[in-house]
């Protein structure tokens, strides 16, 4: 894996000034900053997942949701700061990430889909039911962090999610260009045609569900930050619906369109934050809209203009399924 | 104990059923999944309240109404997702579905939202319940119109299917499009007409349950996962498959929840899901085909 110097600095520059306009901003502005970041890490995740390794996956939300609940209950009922409960919640969260692919190696497509929203519906159930760990349906209280510094403690999260989401961003890309993403577009084209050049389908399998769900942790722990409070109705279908929308939108498999998506859905959140009617009906016709008519999703526009190589390039959701049962 | 348990398990189990029915009859036709069909079903309840509860009508127009409604909602929904049929477009025709969910749970939020949170609707039927066996087994009587419903709809698709050219003609696009279309069957035609029955369908559950439940706008996706959870346990190609699955499901719902804990109820469904997937993928009528790679 190595290291692509001139893009690593060029994200650095661009987190540079970003942290800068960032700590000048209002904390309302610097929470939106924030939590557009924080749906970029996610987008991340979910891209490796759908967009390179063509794993159709409901769950993220959940991965999300856990990495949250684990990094606030280390910190509320263990007494842990803030970073070893979220490194805690990445180690958790991707064991279970993993153990996602038990049910992808026997099923593809459709049942899938719908067992990895079973899975995810299970897990929303715990969040709710399971009140002796979770506190139940009212949520619970974490502490936010504070870096010192004469920074408040919305700069502080802001700073810290920066950071993440810079180092997480290089990582992607490495990853992405190594000889793991090439096996994870192999996969995808046609597991069988992969398995028979050498490729361990399962391994890789079990790669691509374990890092998407550390990213998805590694964004949950953030937002339980952010919020300072971490409750289930967070991380319900909602939620898994507005990730697959940043995805779709901003380009499946595309690190760009891991950036362009969440800002436009975050745009439109914001925008449209009183009307909750209306709200899904954008958000359920910009869905459809983009699957039949720009499925490559926004980043497919830069990546003509552009001229832009892997692993910035979009691809669609068609070939995504192949026939099982 | 026991019995009031199977009873209203089976009560519920019918509600997954006729939702079950809506998912397979498409699924026997296009070989799709529809995660708007509960929403549909929503719409359909929503309807029936428009028309029984603000006009004060009667049941047969509403039944009227709602069909449609559903007719006209399944057209122009089949109208947008058409290009989406084709095999190499699935998953692109899965999130689609997901998109017409959002876009008519919303629409039932902004048009029936001001109603109020929770909305109901008067029984259908306002005889008296039916007691079985001196008071051991008590049926009322709006669940024995919701069996009768479910029952017709089981026969009428049954029969249409296997004796109707046009069920043929579903079965065969079902099977392969190209293939249909090769030989003459009209494929688009055949696609629009199953998409709509299917909504229909589902628009006609959600007015049967309507008055068994309270309305909510968010209450299509959880009926969905019910009712695919049965198709799935029944067998996503079987319409008797749909109905055993939908009871089956109900009863082990009711029995967990009333012999383990209520709050297992929710979980059942997933569980069951996840169990038939893995341990037996076809379903209990289901073919057993081999794994095409």
């Amino acid at each position: 894996m190595k290291l692509r110097i001139p893009f690593a600095l060029t994200l650095v520059g661009v987190a540079l000034v970003v942290g800068a306009i960032g700590l000048t901003l209002n904390p309302y502005f610097s929470f939106v900053l924030t939590r557009l970041m924080i749906y970029v890490i996610a987008t991340l995740g979910l891209n490796i997942l759908m967009g390179y390794a063509g794993q159709l996956a409901f769950a993220h939300a959940a991965m999300f949701g856990i990495g949250a609940y684990v990094t606030g209950l280390c910190q509320v009922r263990l007494g842990w700061p803030f970073a070893p409960s979220m490194l805690a919640a990445v180690v958790f969260t991707t064991i279970v990430g993993a153990l996602l692919t038990l049910p992808a190696l026997r099923l593809s497509g459709l049942y899938l889909a719908l067992s990895t929203l079973a899975i995810a519906q299970a897990v929303q159930w715990a969040f709710l039911n399971w009140t002796t760990v979770t506190y139940g349906a009212g949520g619970f209280r974490v502490p936010e962090i504070n870096l010192g510094f004469g920074l408040n403690k919305t700069q502080s999260v802001f700073l810290v999610t920066l950071v993440v989401t810079l180092v997480l961003a290089i990582l992607a890309d490495n990853i992405l260009r190594s000889r793991f993403g090439r096996q994870f577009v192999a996969i995808r084209g046609n597991a069988v045609a992969a398995a028979s050049m050498g490729v361990n389908v399962t391994q890789v399998k079990v790669i691509a569900f374990s890092l998407s769900a550390a990213f998805a942790a590694a964004a949950g722990a953030l937002f339980s930050a952010l919020l300072g409070f971490v409750s289930p109705e967070s991380f319900d279908l909602n939620q898994m619906v507005l990730m697959q929308i940043m995805v779709v939108v901003g380009g499946l498999g595309s690190l760009i369109g891991s950036l362009i998506g969440p800002m436009v859905v975050i745009v439109l959140l914001e925008l449209l934050r009183d009307t909750r009617g209306l709200m899904e009906v954008i958000f359920g016709v910009i869905l459809i809209g983009f699957v039949l008519f720009q499925p490559k999703g926004l980043a497919a526009i830069f990546a003509s203009l552009l001229k832009l190589r892997e692993p910035f390039i979009p691809r669609s959701l068609s070939g995504l399924f192949k026939r099982s049962v | 104990m026991l019995s009031v348990l199977v009873v209203s398990g089976f009560a519920n189990g019918l509600i997954y059923a006729l939702m079950a029915l809506g998912i397979v009859v498409l699924a026997k036709a296009t070989d799709a999944v529809n995660f708007s069909h509960g929403d549909m079903a929503a719409l359909g309840g929503y309807v029936s309240y428009t028309i029984l509860v603000m006009l004060m009508l009667g049941n047969g127009l509403a039944f009227a109404a709602v069909v449609l409604v559903a007719i006209a909602t399944g057209l122009v929904v089949f109208a947008v997702l058409r290009p989406l049929f084709k095999p190499q477009h699935a998953a692109s025709l899965l999130i689609a579905t997901i998109g017409i969910s959002f876009l008519l749970k919303g629409s039932v939020r902004a048009i029936w939202g001001g109603q109020g949170d929770y909305l109901s609707i008067p029984p259908l039927s306002q005889m008296p319940p039916i007691i079985l066996g001196d008071g051991a087994i008590i049926i009322p009587s709006q669940q024995l119109v919701v069996s009768i419903g479910a029952a017709a709809i089981l026969v009428a698709f049954g029969l249409f299917f296997r004796f109707t050219r046009m069920g043929l003609f579903m079965r065969s696009v079902a099977d392969n499009s190209r293939a249909a279309t090769i030989i003459g069957i009209p494929t688009n035609l055949v696609l629009a007409m199953a998409f709509v029955l299917s909504t229909v369908v589902a628009a006609v559950s959600g007015f049967l349950l309507g008055p068994s439940t309270l309305l909510y706008p968010d209450i299509g996706f959880p009926l969905f996962v019910k009712g695919f959870a049965a198709a799935i346990l029944g067998g996503i190609y079987s319409l008797p498959g749909a109905i055993l699955g939908g009871i089956i499901l109900g009863v082990v719902e009711s029995l967990t929840a009333g012999y383990v804990t209520s709050h297992i109820r929710d979980l059942s469904a997933f569980i069951v899901i996840f169990a038939t997937l893995l341990i037996l993928p076809a379903g209990i009528f289901g073919r057993r085909g081999k794994r095409v790679v």
